[in-house]
């Protein structure tokens, strides 16, 4: 009577595996949402339901936020509560409560479920896709420089060598004015590259401080070392001294976010975006303001100066600076 | 009057530094996302262009419009005279349906055109016609994640063979052995 026990114990333990296997899979999607089913595989006689964890790993809201459930035939049908998400705070978590519906006189059978997520936020698509061929096609059209220097950096971003050759030949050459010239030297710091780092430390030697400035705040972009910027903090120009500080800052550095706040109250607004530039790197809200009053400007140099700065912070994840 | 030369080419290289200063040659940095849901154009029907850009500089009096002949649109607001980079913007597509159009869905270009960009640049949407286009529509628009397993079972196959035979047998093999030695 005793080992009556055993064959329940491993009927009950047969029934269980053939019932249902609980998995932990986490699928991420290409951005930063994270969805996690609380069953990978589910046995459904009639109906069923489990949640879905939806978790927003981004540094800011996601608004909208639907999940859409799909089964290939018509066997099961499947709904979704809630229907959407208004909004999903940096870090928060929710659940999506899917329910499966067979139909009568279905056979038994394997369906996979696919699910997809939505968000106002994500999945964005440029109007127009360019390849590199088109993006080379525009460095030598004249006179459109502002363009030009776009599509050099987006080729040297895509490690192109062409879009970073053009760049530095652009920034040196003297016969092009020093907003152009700034602009190709952020361009090439946002592209994001670091063996451009050696042509970008040649600039330093220069006597224009407006581009020995901006070639140390595109070094910081490229997180170039400290010992990079220590000697121009020192420096007779107060920009450079200011894109010193920042170069520092945009390469990780948080002990000068303090000396950067004093810059933001200097009577030249391009120290005032520079330091504007660091401090919103590190998501500081009186950064990004100072970028913003820079920006509402009709002077086009300095307002596409706020405008790359704005551009680059916004583009920042979380763990960057 | 030596000097008039002079002064008509420093207005003329005024004039060309400032078409210059905000001219982008591509569209390549105008994100584009239709909001999800899409529901179905019968009649009529409305989508909202959700719109950002990272260009370093505003783009002004930026339009959308579109050449479909099925379709008159009307884009509310009609022209957005300023639009900051980083800033989302949201337009909403009004359409009315002028001719019959065969099929689950349709592709409507909508151009955009703005002062600081050298051409105008279509974007294709497509708009569900019919309830299967506006699934299909909206699963197109949405990230794939993954997927589960979903398994359908019938009672009287595994339950009745896997689960109530051998309980039968259990039990019949206890009364057996009641029987067979006394409890």
């Amino acid at each position: 009577m005793c080992r009556a026990p055993m064959p329940i114990a491993v009927l009950l333990a047969l029934s269980t595996c053939a019932l249902a296997h609980l998995c932990n899979n986490i699928y991420r999607t290409p951005d930063r949402v994270v969805v996690k089913p609380e069953k990978q595989v589910t046995t459904v006689e009639r109906s069923d339901q489990f949640r879905v964890f939806v978790q927003n790993n981004y540094p800011t809201y996601l608004h909208n936020l639907r999940l859409t459930a799909r089964v290939e035939g018509r066997e099961v049908t499947v709904s979704i509560s809630p229907e959407s998400v208004a909004v999903l705070r940096a870090g928060e978590r929710t659940a999506f409560t899917v329910r499966l519906t067979v139909r009568e006189g279905v056979l038994r059978g394997r369906y996979p479920l696919r699910f997809s997520i939505s968000a106002d936020e994500i999945g964005f698509r440029p109007i127009e896709e360019v390849s590199n061929e088109t993006l080379r096609k525009i460095l030598p059209d004249p006179p459109n420089y502002g363009s030009n220097i776009l599509a050099a950096e987006t080729l040297a971003r895509r490690k192109d060598p062409v879009g970073a050759k053009w760049l530095v030949d652009f920034m040196t050459n003297p016969r092009v004015g020093r907003d152009y010239r700034s602009r190709a030297i952020r361009a090439l710091g946002r592209a994001g590259q670091k063996e451009n780092a050696p042509a970008l430390k040649r600039m330093l030697r220069g006597r224009d401080g407006f581009l020995r400035g901006n070639a140390l705040l595109a070094l910081g972009l490229l997180r170039a070392e400290a010992a990079t910027f220590r000697p121009f903090l020192r420096d007779r120009d107060g920009f450079v001294r200011a894109c010193a500080l920042a170069g520092l800052a945009l390469a990780g550095d948080k002990q000068v976010l303090p000396r950067l706040k004093e810059g933001l109250q200097s009577t030249n607004v391009y120290v005032r975006i520079a330091c504007g530039w660091a401090l919103a790197a590190h998501r500081d809200k009186e950064g990004i303001a100072a970028l913003e009053r820079a920006f509402a400007t009709d002077n086009p140099m300095q307002r596409v100066m706020a405008g790359d700065a704005l551009v680059d912070v916004a583009s920042r994840g979380p763990e960057t600076p | 009057m030596r000097y008039a030369w002079w002064i008509l080419l420093s207005l003329w290289g005024a004039g060309w530094l400032r078409a210059d200063e905000v001219q982008f040659a591509i569209w390549d940095r105008m994100f584009v996302k239709p909001q999800l849901p899409l529901r179905v154009v019968g009649e009529e029907g409305e989508v909202t262009l959700l719109l950002y850009h990272a260009y370093p500089s505003s783009l002004h009096n930026l339009r959308l419009s579109s050449p479909h002949p099925a379709f008159e649109m009307t884009a509310d607001p009609p022209v957005v005279k300023e639009f900051e980079p980083t800033v989302f913007l949201n337009v909403t597509l009004h359409f009315r349906r002028r001719a019959l159009v065969a099929g689950d869905t349709v592709v409507v270009p909508i151009e955009f055109s703005a002062e600081e960009m050298a051409r105008s640049q279509a974007f294709d949407l497509t708009l569900p016609l019919t309830p299967q286009g506006e699934r299909e529509v909206n699963e197109a628009l949405s990230i794939p994640v993954g997927q589960v397993e979903v398994r359908v079972a019938r009672f009287g196959e595994e339950v009745y063979y896997f689960y109530l035979v051998p309980m039968g047998l259990l039990l019949a093999w206890l009364l057996w052995r009641r029987t067979r030695f006394g409890g």
